[in-house]
């Protein structure tokens, strides 16, 4: 009897009280919502991150492509900030290049579309946001020669046409300022043609670019100067290139004087064909000349054009 | 005592399980990381790739002219002591999304037959080195090599205007996945 109440009184205590096992109760009920929030909140933001993996994964692999293939670039048809058009070497052993294509219509969510060789377009990457495609141009190789051009040219008689004589005292002058793109900041003058024929003597002509007066009359400062042998020329009039170097980074706004005179020791030198009128010939050209190898030049008079061109380049 | 121990077991777990799932969190951020940093090395690689070997002019000096900046380098050493942080486009706007990171250049000349070693007067082979630098402060390095005989160099007997080189800006459905890389296209054999 003694040994069964020992026992009984052993079970007893090895058992849970109600007690404990409410106390167990709340205690896990509290812990374990907590235990799941923390796992639920672990699992989602893996879940977001593998997203986000994935979602960078295929971007990076559509764009991967688009490198590859502009790497191998030869020749870009289309160039804008959402698509591109170029040639790539041939890849179908169709001995000519083939046409590659990247284009998205700027609407987000739209995909990203690759075209090969004119095929149907296919979403590389789906769902696109944004595309920004930025192109870097290079000029290479040497510069071509400027196109020599008119920069001021009187051919076609307006008035009457004459011919005026050039000799050892009487010279002529031509004021003109360029005609120009506007924007020009600065030009080279190449030559000057005129209708010029020789005179009774095998002399030689002096053509010199000058600085203008507020008159429109030459002063001393030569630009320029450069030669031409009456022997050269025709006993008709006939044009005459006479060419100038060295005249680049000339001001655009500068108006300048072809002035003939005679070289030393010559006396009469030909003559230039002028065009003569009642009325103003040209705007911004005058003519001036004088009876005194330059002593006193005439005030520039824009009713009398000499038959003249300037030609330059342009950068 | 018994809910004691249940507790602990139960804490036992959950911080094993809260840890897996945070080791796993780490490794795609640090996926994410390094291939942002991959491309972002990219973009500002082909940028310097497509770019002269030296100055030209007939008396090129190493490095940056004064008052250039990087808009108007087009010789690969004038990226030379680069730094920009956050990276920036090459018109030198601040690229969106990353905040933190830098990115930095380093060229040098390296021997032509020994490309690891570094030179210590003019050869004709330059090694650049593009160092990005995440936020975490781990560093991704990229190296290239250029020659001055390459491609890039030859001059084509007519002006020609190419395009030497292209950024890729794209970002995908999610937030956050802007991808900035870059080509240079090596287009010298075919008029624009």
């Amino acid at each position: 009897m003694k040994s069964f109440r020992r026992r009984s009184s052993h079970l007893r205590r090895r058992a849970f009280t109600l007690v404990e096992m409410v106390m167990s109760l709340v205690i896990l009920s509290v812990i374990l919502p907590v235990c799941g929030s923390i796992v639920m909140m672990a699992g989602r933001a893996t879940t977001d991150g593998a997203t986000r993996n994935l979602a960078q994964m295929q971007a990076a692999d559509a764009a991967s492509q688009m490198t590859d293939d502009l790497n191998v670039a030869l020749n870009f048809t289309q160039r804008t900030a959402l698509a591109a058009t170029f040639t790539v070497p041939d890849r179908l052993s169709a001995g000519s290049p083939q046409v590659v294509s990247y284009s998205w219509s700027g609407n987000p969510g739209d995909p990203l579309l690759r075209q090969f060789n004119g095929g149907a377009s296919t979403a590389l990457l789906n769902g696109v946001q944004n595309l920004n495609l930025a192109f870097t141009p290079r000029l290479m190789g040497p510069a071509p020669a400027a196109t020599e051009q008119a920069l001021f040219s009187h051919t076609t008689a307006f008035g009457s046409t004459h011919g005026n004589n050039l000799d050892n005292n009487n010279w002529a002058s031509q004021y003109f300022v360029p005609n120009l793109p506007i924007g020009t900041s600065s030009y080279t003058l190449t030559r000057v043609r005129l209708l010029l024929k020789s005179g009774p003597q095998s002399a030689v002509m002096s053509v010199s670019l000058r600085f203008p007066d507020a008159l429109f009359r030459p002063t001393g400062a030569i630009v320029a100067q450069a030669t031409v042998y009456e022997s050269a020329l025709s006993s008709q009039y006939e044009w005459i290139d006479v060419r100038f170097t060295g005249l680049s980074g000339q001001n655009p706004l500068q108006g300048l004087c072809i002035v003939l005179t005679n070289a030393t020791g010559s006396t009469n030198i030909g003559a230039v064909q002028i065009d003569q009128s009642l009325f103003s010939i040209l705007s911004n050209a005058y003519w001036s000349s004088t009876a005194n190898a330059g002593q006193n030049w005439s005030i520039g008079a824009s009713t009398t054009t000499a038959m003249c061109s300037v030609y330059g380049t342009v950068p | 005592m018994e809910a004691t121990l249940s507790v602990a077991i139960v804490g036992i777990l959950l911080v094993a399980s809260t840890g897996t799932f945070g080791s796993i969190a780490r490794a795609r951020k640090q996926q994410i990381e390094s291939r942002t940093a991959y491309l972002l090395a990219q973009q500002l690689m082909a940028e310097i790739m497509q770019c002269y070997f030296q100055q030209q002019g007939s008396n090129p000096t190493f490095g940056p002219v004064a008052g250039q900046t990087r808009a108007s380098w087009n010789y690969v050493d004038g990226y030379n002591g680069y730094v920009a942080s956050p990276p920036t486009s090459q018109g030198g706007v601040a690229l969106a999304g990353y905040a933190g990171w830098t990115e930095s250049v380093a060229v040098s000349f390296v021997s032509p037959s020994s490309p690891g070693a570094i030179a210590g007067a003019p050869t004709t082979l330059k090694q650049i080195t593009v160092t990005v630098t995440a936020p975490s402060g781990k560093s991704y390095v990229q190296v290239a090599l250029r020659s001055q005989y390459g491609a890039y160099e030859l001059i084509p007997s007519s002006q020609t205007n190419y395009i030497t080189g292209v950024a890729v800006s794209l970002q995908g459905p999610a937030p956050g996945t802007t991808i900035n890389t870059g080509a240079h296209p090596l287009n010298i054999s075919s008029s624009q």
